[in-house]
């Protein structure tokens, strides 16, 4: 349960632990994107380097970076082989019964994975480094224009930072019940699939029962307290744009702008 | 049954930069048919110690002996479940733990787990049910809908209805008004005596500790700082005092009752009646004196 890294923060305190979340979050979408204009050695190297760069700026070890991919390391391997496989251009590799590996689907396969890998890396670096309320503080002001049109953006971004805060709350909460049925007899971790799925229930209920009367308690707390909603409220947490900020966005932009002239002048 | 901790150490997130010792090399016999309280500061190993009873943990170097069961940090136990249903366990708020549509069905839950019959299922539900105080009535209701002081005796009779013999209890009467935490200790401790039970409980209460207990371990950042009679726990004042332990309420009144008298002695009482006895001996003292 403890190897589950989305919303795991890392507290440290490196360049991109003190920059804003709205310019991690802007940066990490145009990032995302702009990925699939990258089509050649040079251009993915420029975007691997980027990354690369950014993992040091983070200052983290790179064991968790690791602890990030791992989970999509099968995906990786699958994609590379089917396109591997499936990809035809350039000179024949091997040609060996229904193995066709071609140099065209080869290279084309590196850049998938590589892509994949990218990704999965900005994003991991992202909440390694952004605590999560301060996450959520981030998507409520960027999104905030959506105000206008009625979106409950402020609701929205309660919603996501409470079930944030809760997480491991709750996974305490399992752990304690999963234990307290395993005294009973029932237990998850062994015996056939079918015992064990029966053996869930007995998890869920108790579970979705606490969570909520928890849900109730936190209304109750937030009202007694005077909570009424978004409007005409301040906020206790600051968000700060430093020119450390610009100077991410600027070097973001430069990217962009270099990766689409690359890829009209095909290079 | 006697319970052996043989050089128990227990890490939580061994070989991650979050690894903490929780138990160190734990030496510790419970005898059989004893009843033995677990005290000392939030966070000193007491719950992590009792869980290695049931096989809920396993240790991360030692053994620990139930009985004829052994578990180690080496191979998988596979009489687990003969173990847990020897080896009953109250968990703090043992009300969080009901899930089924009646009471019936939940007090059947743990007995029908560890394979016994529904009829036999059945007849101790009803007869644990009565041992916790409540009518049986209640076995046809959910027990969404009962109060919290039911709920509790209902996950109470949960855990009889398994008809262990060891009972592990961890701080059962958390969160009870006076009344329910005097029925709850008194029933536990009837139920000790005519079930012939090894009872291990953890607990906060220093008066519980004292009144109810034969046998008291102190708990000290994962190690066994003490473990003795209540008698002769309590009447090492200043050691308690470092270990963070304060006396039961009847002692603390004493020692400040013999202060004020100028008198030195401070004798281990735990009941009311005792209390009352030792103050009139005391002020005979005085007066002759």
């Amino acid at each position: 349960m403890n190897n589950l890294i989305i919303g795991q923060y890392f507290p440290g305190d490196s360049y991109l632990h003190r920059l804003d979340p709205r310019s991690k979050l802007i940066s990490v979408f145009i990032l995302v994107c702009i990925i699939f204009i990258a089509n050649s050695w040079t251009t993915y190297g420029m975007l691997f380097l980027f990354t690369c760069i950014s993992v040091a700026a983070s200052k983290l070890p790179l064991r968790f970076i690791y602890r990030g991919l791992k989970p999509v390391f099968f995906i990786l391997l699958f994609t590379f082989i089917v396109n591997v496989l499936s990809m035809d251009g350039g000179k024949p590799l091997i040609d060996y019964g229904v193995i066709h590996i071609t140099s065209g689907g080869l290279v084309f396969s590196i850049f998938i994975t590589l892509r994949i890998t990218i990704i999965v890396m900005i994003t991991t670096l992202l909440t390694l480094t952004t605590p999560p309320i301060s996450f959520a503080d981030g998507i409520e002001v960027l999104f905030s224009p959506l105000k206008k049109i009625k979106v409950p953006v402020h609701e929205f971004a309660l919603m996501m930072s409470i079930s944030l805060r809760f997480i491991p709350t709750l996974m305490e909460e399992t752990d304690k019940i999963m234990k307290a049925q395993a005294a009973r007899g029932s237990d998850l971790s062994t015996g056939p699939l079918r015992q064990r799925m029966k053996a869930i229930v007995p998890l869920l209920v108790p579970l979705f029962v606490s969570s909520f009367k928890r849900a109730d308690d936190l209304a109750m707390a937030m009202e007694s307290r005077g909570y009424r909603g978004d409007v005409g409220r301040t906020r206790f947490r600051e968000l700060k744009w430093s020119s450390s900020d610009s100077i991410v966005l600027v070097l973001v932009i430069f990217l962009v702008t270099a990766l689409i002239l690359m890829r009209i002048r095909g290079i | 049954m006697d319970i052996i901790f043989n050089q128990l150490t227990h890490l939580y997130h061994p070989k991650t930069p979050f690894e903490r010792i929780a138990l160190k090399d734990i030496n510790l016999q419970i005898s059989s048919q004893s009843f033995t309280s677990i005290v000392g500061e939030t966070g000193s190993g007491k719950s992590t110690l009792v869980q290695h009873i049931n096989g809920l943990l396993k240790p991360s170097s030692g053994s620990i002996q139930i009985g004829s069961i052994s578990i180690d940090s080496r191979k998988k136990v596979s009489n687990l479940k003969e173990l847990r249903k020897q080896v009953g366990m109250v968990f703090q708020y043992p009300e969080h733990q009901l899930f089924e549509e009646t009471v019936l069905k939940d007090i059947c839950f743990g007995p029908i787990n560890f394979g016994i019959s529904e009829a036999e299922a059945k007849r101790r539900a009803r007869w644990a049910i009565k041992q916790v105080g409540l009518d049986t009535d209640i076995l046809s209701r959910s027990p969404f809908d009962l109060s919290g002081g039911q709920m509790r005796r209902v996950a109470i009779a949960g855990v009889l209805a398994i008809e262990p013999q060891v009972v592990i209890l961890d701080e059962p009467t958390a969160g009870l008004d006076p009344e329910g935490r005097k029925d709850i200790m008194s029933l536990f401790k009837q139920l000790h005596e005519d079930r012939q039970w090894t009872t291990i409980m953890v607990t906060h209460s220093m008066e519980d500790a004292a009144y109810y207990s034969d046998q008291m371990v102190v708990m000290d950042k994962g190690t066994v700082a003490m473990h003795d009679s209540p008698e002769n726990v309590f009447i090492q004042i200043e050691a308690l005092k470092k270990l963070g332990l304060d006396l039961p309420q009847s002692m603390q009144f004493l020692r400040l009752f013999y202060a004020k008298q100028d008198l030195k002695v401070i004798k281990p009482v735990f009941s009311i009646e005792d209390t009352a006895d030792e103050i009139i001996r005391a002020l005979k003292t005085v007066r002759k004196g």
